[in-house]
Formats: C-alpha cells, sequence, structure tokens
C-alpha cells in the first residue's frame, strides 16, 4: 500500500475506511475544513482517472464531467455504506475540485493555443471540455470568483449545479439549505453572472 | 444606470450583498407582492430600482452558463427534474 490510501491506484478498489470516509464524518462537525481537506484528494483522483481513461481509450469517447465525478466516487468510497448526506459532501468538494481541474486544463490550452513556446497540455482534457467551450469555461469561472466575494453560497450552488451536475434538491443536500434557499441562490446567480458575462463582451 | 456599472467592484461589494439579500427576499413572496416587499424593506429607492431589474432580467436559456452546463453534461433541463443516480433519496424540504 502507498502512504496515501486514498489516492486511488486501484481501480475499483474501496477506501471507504481511509481518510476520505474520516473527513466526510468530520465534516458534520466542521463542514467547511471538512471539505477543503477533501477538495485537493478529489481534484489528484479526477486527474488520474482523466489520465488513464485518456490513455485506455479512443479520442471521441464520451468522458464527461459528471461521470468523472462518479468515477472518483467510486475510487474513494466505492461501496462502502456512508450516510446520503455524506455522499452529497463528497459531490460538493467534487464539484469545486473539478472546477479546478478544469479551469487548469483550460488555462493550459488556451496559453498553448496562443504560442509563446508553452508547452502541450499535460492532461489532454478535450473529451470533456472542447475548445468551443473554452472561453466559456474561463469566463464563467472568472464571474464565478467575483460572486464568491460577495455571495460565496450561490457561488457554492453554481459550482455543483455546473461542476457536478447536480440537480436543486441535491444541491441542497449537499450544502446543508433547503431546497427553496438553493433554488433562490441560483436564481441570483444567473441573474448575476448573466450580467457580468454579458459585461465582458 | 444599468446594474452593470455599480457591480462587480470591491466598493461595492457590501451593496451587492444587500441587493442579493434583497433580490431574494423578493424571491421568496410572491410575484404581485414583491413590489410591497420592496417599498417596505428597502428604504433607498436607488437601490430598490436596481433590485427590480435584476427581478426582471430573465436569465438567458442560453447562455453561457446553459452551454457550460449541456458541454459538461450537466442539462439544466435534465437538472430541474430527474435527481442523478447518485442521489437517489430526496429528503422532504425542511
Amino acid at each position: 500500500m502507498t502512504a496515501h490510501p486514498d489516492s486511488a491506484s486501484v481501480p475499483g478498489q474501496s477506501h471507504g475506511d481511509g481518510e476520505v470516509t474520516a473527513l466526510l464524518r468530520r465534516a458534520h462537525v466542521n463542514r467547511r475544513e471538512s471539505l477543503d481537506a477533501l477538495v485537493p484528494i478529489v481534484y489528484d483522483t479526477l486527474r488520474r482517472i482523466a489520465r488513464q481513461q485518456l490513455a485506455g481509450e479512443r479520442r471521441g469517447h464520451t468522458l464527461t464531467a459528471t461521470a468523472l465525478a462518479h468515477e472518483a466516487y467510486m475510487r474513494l468510497i466505492g461501496l462502502t455504506r456512508i450516510e446520503w448526506r455524506d455522499r452529497a459532501h463528497f459531490f460538493a468538494a467534487a464539484a469545486g475540485a473539478m472546477r479546478r481541474v478544469l479551469i487548469d486544463y483550460a488555462s493550459a490550452r488556451n496559453a498553448h493555443k496562443r504560442g509563446g513556446g508553452a508547452n502541450p497540455v499535460e492532461l489532454d482534457l478535450d473529451g470533456i471540455v472542447a475548445d468551443d467551450h473554452l472561453e466559456d469555461l474561463l469566463a464563467v469561472h472568472q464571474a464565478l470568483a467575483l460572486l464568491e466575494t460577495v455571495h460565496a453560497s450561490a457561488a457554492r450552488v453554481v459550482e455543483c449545479r455546473v461542476f457536478a451536475g447536480m440537480t436543486i434538491e441535491e444541491a441542497a443536500v449537499a450544502l446543508d439549505l433547503s431546497p427553496a434557499t438553493v433554488k433562490r441562490h441560483w436564481e441570483l446567480a444567473r441573474v448575476w453572472l448573466g450580467m457580468h458575462l454579458k459585461a465582458e463582451r | 444606470m444599468t446594474p452593470e456599472s455599480t457591480v462587480g467592484t470591491t466598493t461595492t461589494a457590501a451593496r451587492w450583498e444587500r441587493m442579493a439579500a434583497l433580490f431574494e427576499g423578493a424571491l421568496a413572496v410572491p410575484a404581485a407582492e414583491r413590489d410591497a416587499y420592496l417599498r417596505e424593506h428597502c428604504p433607498d429607492p436607488k437601490v430598490a430600482a436596481e433590485v427590480r431589474l435584476l427581478l426582471a432580467s430573465p436569465a438567458e436559456a442560453a447562455g453561457p452558463i446553459e452551454r457550460l452546463m449541456a458541454a459538461l453534461g450537466s442539462p439544466a433541463e435534465r437538472a430541474w427534474r430527474a435527481p442523478a443516480p447518485y442521489l437517489r433519496f430526496v429528503p422532504q424540504p425542511r
């Protein structure tokens, strides 16, 4: 076993009794701290899965962000039974991690496209987000970063919806909010993002 | 004055937080009562006007967020209905 039992390297192997489930349990007491600690673990796992899938599969096969998040869940938690709330918390952290993975990719890809001697991207996620969507991705990310400064909860809702494909109800569980609150946050965020994204064009 | 000109800077962060709270508060009451809600909760007519503008701006059906959601396999249409398989048990609203 490696020094990091949660850095799953064996497909399908469960690490349910490891660091990840411990962090999820601790999130009941200190939500933010636990989930912040979880994000880098999920980030590494997402990258590892993407790399393996891209190495083993033909181009053009569908690798979606949500499928990747599910695969990360299987690697890190597997069939271990955990509370549904913990499960939702996991996907909230996965949404944050997915956002980072995609932004890293989009930034590197853009830099490479512009030339300037930049190396080709290390992890090619063209299957998840094609070049056509790089601008949308970066623009949404930047507007979201701005929203975070005035309404962090609304930004979390967008993260869960966009980067982990959650419904309003799922985001409510993941963020420990009521569905009605999530829906209002979502409406606010859409208006805010719409305004800021339009202003940039 | 359009909202674009007043949002997004650190100096107006507090103002935006206030507008966000009013926006969400107004959303929570029936559409017909929103004007009255704003009159009651927002003494500053300029802020109230901007919140009304926000309430009146329909989010684009095919804006960057929707395009991105579709591209990432998080389609907005689906998301309002069928829960993703990883969260089959949806608790009752609190």
